[in-house]
């Protein structure tokens, strides 16, 4: 039997019903004026571009910035992330924006976290010559991860690292990057109480 | 171990392995390009395994009908010559991207049907035959790679075939005549030397020379053989002479063959004491050892087997591989140099979309 593909409009429709139901979820577990613990990165990021299958000389280091907006801890430490990367180099730039579940950790008030996100990528190749074909594509991607954030106080903390095993579908092939950021944590809302040892 | 101690574990274990994922290396790597009708493909070959990559941005935009490609020695230029538009196209070559951009506006050939090019050992001035004007054409290089064209065009009799720059003298090779035209250069100007052009008996497909100036071998398309002779040249008196070579014509076979080999064109390793003869009937390539008096004598692996209907012969930068050109199966064939000086297959054939017209390659 044929299953038929759902329209933009109704995928678009299920995920707000999902972001509803999770915002649902938190509120259900939190007292109603509390607001929930928002996490939000910025910082440094380092993306190494698998670009020697594209016939570069080397895999290319592509520099940026990374921004998260997570909230950390919606179940026994489980949470969602939204994550918007953006990496450039002379010869290269690549946008990421993904989402996706992370499960934080605490040991002696060290966060440990590891994150599987999901969706699109833009990657453009800038230095193409006189080129005939079209440099710029936009596909998949896949991030899995992790990293730890030493806290400075209440609400500030530093992401010592977070590093993902970035795959995404550019011209024609599956890209196999690596993506490494640091920067600044800042925690919005009551804490939560992530497990610990 | 619990569940989470068994997480944890697992988180400081990625962060490892990020961190060893991020130190891998790259050998060395040069650069193939190859001019066809679609356009120019270029490929970034391995120095060590021999693996050839294309360049995702190949193919290249270049002029109707392009021929003859020539790598600056700096590598840092390209020139293609555009056959239909009468022009040189000049690019930039992206060491890293392997890309590269044109500069426009494209240069006036200097004459009609431009193809086969060559550059001086300095990089310094491009020759360019015209086939349909029957001249030869040179070029000054500017520092940043643009082309001035130096002099009036130096006519020969007919057209000129290929070009190959030796000892400060340029040597043309015109089929028609059987004919090898000699010029002497001098900061750019072409001059005539005396006792040109060299008849070559048995007929011409294309000429090379050594570095030296000392041997000149000319493939016969018609009899399978190659003709030798010994350079007589007078800077003084700027004259030239050729000898036959003792045993010259030398036959590209071993043993006789109802095809005929058809030799097109030969190369010199790069201590000049071995030449390599691309059979275009056959599908092969000729072994010979250069003697001191000039005498070729086939290796006991007389050839080896390439693709079909190879034309072109180029040296790698690392003088170590001989790349070939094949038209009639459209690929490129990849040669390493045994330590007995006889060619073995190195690395997969590089398959182009188009019939390969030109091979130029940077470092």
């Amino acid at each position: 039997m044929r299953i038929p593909r759902l329209s933009p409009t109704l995928t678009k429709t299920a995920a707000l019903y999902f972001a509803v139901f999770c915002f649902t979820s938190l509120a259900s577990g939190q007292s109603f004026f509390k607001m929930p613990e928002i996490n939000v990165f910025a910082g440094y990021s380092l993306l190494r571009f698998d670009s020697v299958p594209l016939g570069y000389s080397q895999t290319l280091n592509l520099h940026g910035g990374n921004v998260e907006v997570s909230l950390p801890d919606l179940y026994q430490g489980l949470g969602i992330v939204a994550d918007f990367s953006g990496h450039h180099s002379p010869q290269a730039e690549q946008f990421n924006f993904m989402i996706g579940p992370q499960y934080r950790h605490e040991v002696k008030s060290v966060q440990l976290f590891g994150n599987l996100l999901f969706g699109k990528t833009r990657t453009r190749l800038l230095q193409v010559g006189t080129s005939l074909l079209e440099p710029s594509t936009v596909g998949y991607s896949v991030a899995f991860g992790g990293g730890i954030d030493v806290p400075l106080g209440q609400r500030f903390s530093i992401r010592a690292l977070q590093a993902d095993y970035f795959v995404n579908s550019a011209f024609g092939d599956k890209r196999h990057n690596m993506r490494y950021s640091t920067g600044v944590v800042i925690r919005f809302g009551k804490k939560s109480e992530a497990p610990s040892f | 171990m619990n569940l989470r101690q068994t997480i944890t574990a697992l988180l400081m274990s990625l962060l490892a392995a990020a961190g060893l994922c991020s130190c891998g290396s790259s050998h060395g790597t040069h650069l193939l390009y190859v001019t066809t009708g679609q356009g120019i493909y270029a490929y970034r070959i391995d120095n060590k395994s021999r693996q050839s990559t294309s360049i995702f941005s190949a193919p290249f935009a270049v002029g109707n009908a392009s021929g003859g490609i020539v790598i600056s020695p700096s590598g840092q230029f390209a020139y293609v010559a555009n056959e239909d538009d009468n022009t040189i196209s000049q690019y930039k070559i992206d060491p890293v991207s392997g890309a590269l951009t044109e500069v426009l506006p494209r240069t006036p050939a200097g004459g009609f049907s431009p193809n086969s090019m060559v550059m001086d050992t300095s990089g310094s001035t491009l020759f360019v035959g015209n086939q349909l004007s029957n001249n030869v054409s040179a070029f000054s290089v500017g520092s940043g790679g643009t082309l001035s064209q130096m002099s009036a065009p130096a006519v020969v009799g007919s057209q000129p075939s290929n070009l190959v720059f030796a000892n400060g003298l340029l040597f043309v090779a015109v089929p028609n005549f059987s004919r090898v035209y000699v010029f002497s250069v001098s900061s750019g100007a072409l001059t005539a030397v005396n006792g040109s052009p060299l008849i070559v008996s048995n007929g011409v497909a294309s000429v090379t020379v050594d570095p030296s100036a000392k041997f000149l071998y000319s493939p016969s398309l018609s009899n399978s053989t190659i003709s030798a002779y010994g350079i007589q040249y007078s800077s003084s008196t700027n004259t030239i002479s050729l000898a036959v070579i003792p045993g010259s014509p030398f036959s590209v076979n071993s043993t006789t063959n109802t095809t005929p080999a058809a030799p097109v064109a030969a190369i010199f390793d790069t201590t000049a004491t071995h030449l390599y003869v691309a059979n275009f009937g056959v599908g092969s390539i000729s072994q010979f050892s250069v003697g001191t008096d000039g005498s070729l004598k086939l290796l006991t692996t007389p050839t080896v087997s390439v693709g079909t209907n190879p034309a072109l012969l180029i040296m790698d930068t690392d003088g170590k591989h001989v790349l070939v050109g094949n038209i009639g199966s459209k690929n490129v064939t990849d040669l390493v140099i045994n330590s007995d000086a006889t060619l073995g297959t190195a690395g997969q054939s590089i398959t182009v979309p188009g019939a390969p017209q030109g091979l130029g390659i940077a470092k």
